[in-house]
């Protein structure tokens, strides 16, 4: 069975270790997704 | 759930910062958001420092103002770059070139510092501030005590700047494209350049970002010549073939423009809505004010006192000169 915590820790660990700039990139496409998706930001 | 222990109390705290920095803009007359966010920052930050309980969080400053760019992307009219492009392209060219030879004359004839701390000095007044220091210190090989010395002075007008460009903008009752492209243009970090802009109206910060962007990605291509200046008198190694120097116009190249560009890209084929757009500038604006408190936030003013009077002459005078001339070649042009 996948250890949910364990995951999701080792996840933030691999996106702790990612470049700024492809943070920004990540974060900044994955919100024109949310918004595209229909949900606007407050 | 390390990343939810050590970020979110500082992002809470950012924003919690942020949020009372816009209430003290909307009552105070004339007073930006930005500007506010910034000082609020900068006074917590001195006098009672940051928690430690929120440091981590705080460090992710330069994160939000990256994503607030790049979704800022999406507000931007796609005409308003292809027109302005290659004016642009030609006064960005004409800033880094002048910029660079104005710094080194002034370093090494008119007052006398080393000659690495007045490159380091040169590439971050020219390209984009501190993040350029490091890439072309780590192209020459610098001593450490040099950087800090260099990055100290180029954030120490950083800080002035920031509140001196938009009075001088209001004084000479500058239009938003010129106050944005001669900000973009001769301001320093793209943090100030962003914050300065957009405190000045929305046009211009709009125009003062682009500008800043497109000589942010200047930054491999001085540090390759920079390195080839040095290589002869210490080693060979950055451009030393074809290859090498492509990487390392790749590796030095700040990744976030792309982000930026391709944001562009996507809003302006028309699937987004006015609303859909309405929003993403909301959030960039959000993420603008969590960045620019921890922008305050990491202002040291007791970091100023080790400047020397020398460096600070240096890119004073030289910052005057670049500064005066691209507003009048600006004024001229738009």
């Amino acid at each position: 069975m996948i250890n949910i915590v364990q995951a999701s820790d080792t996840m933030f660990r691999r996106w702790e270790n990612v470049e700024t700039d492809r943070k920004a990139v990540c974060l900044g496409f994955l919100t024109l997704l949310i918004i595209v998706l229909g949900v606007p930001v407050p | 759930m390390k990343m939810k222990q050590t970020v979110l109390p500082g992002l809470f705290f950012l924003l919690v910062v942020g949020i009372i920095a816009r209430l003290i803009a909307s009552v105070v007359p004339s007073v930006n958001y930005l500007i506010a966010a910034i000082v609020l920052g900068l006074v917590i930050g001195n006098v009672w420092g940051i928690p430690n309980w929120a440091r981590s969080g705080v460090g992710t400053h330069k994160l939000w103002l990256k994503v607030g760019i790049v979704v800022m992307g999406a507000g931007m009219a796609l005409d308003r770059v292809i027109t302005a492009g290659s004016t642009v392209l030609l006064l960005v060219v004409t800033t880094v070139v002048m910029t660079i030879g104005v710094i080194e004359l002034l370093a090494r004839f008119v007052f006398p510092i080393h000659q690495k701390t007045g490159s380091l000095l040169a590439a971050g007044s020219s390209i984009c501030g501190v993040s350029a220091v490091i890439a072309i210190a780590e192209s020459i090989s610098v001593r450490e005590s040099r950087i800090a010395y260099a990055a100290a002075t180029v954030l120490l007008f950083d800080a002035v700047t920031l509140f001196v460009y938009p009075i001088i903008g209001h004084a000479l009752g500058l239009s938003d494209t010129v106050f944005g492209i001669w900000a973009g243009l001769t301001m320093f970090s793209t943090g100030p350049v962003t914050a300065a802009g957009f405190a000045f109206s929305e046009a211009a910060g709009q125009w003062a970002l682009i500008v800043k962007l497109t000589r942010n990605s200047f930054i491999g291509l001085v540090a390759i010549t920079y390195s080839v200046y040095y290589a002869g008198r210490v080693n060979a190694d950055a451009a030393s073939s074809v290859y090498q120097a492509w990487s390392f116009l790749w590796s030095t190249f700040p990744k976030f423009i792309l982000g930026f560009l391709g944001m562009v890209l996507v809003a302006n084929i028309g699937i987004l809505s006015d609303s859909q757009i309405t929003s993403l500038e909301n959030m960039s604006n959000w993420a603008f004010l969590i960045a620019f408190v921890g922008l305050g936030l990491e202002i040291k003013l007791d970091e100023f006192r080790s400047i020397g009077y020398r460096p600070v002459l240096v890119v004073l005078i030289g910052m005057g000169i670049v500064a005066t001339t691209m507003l009048l070649l600006v004024r001229t042009l738009f």
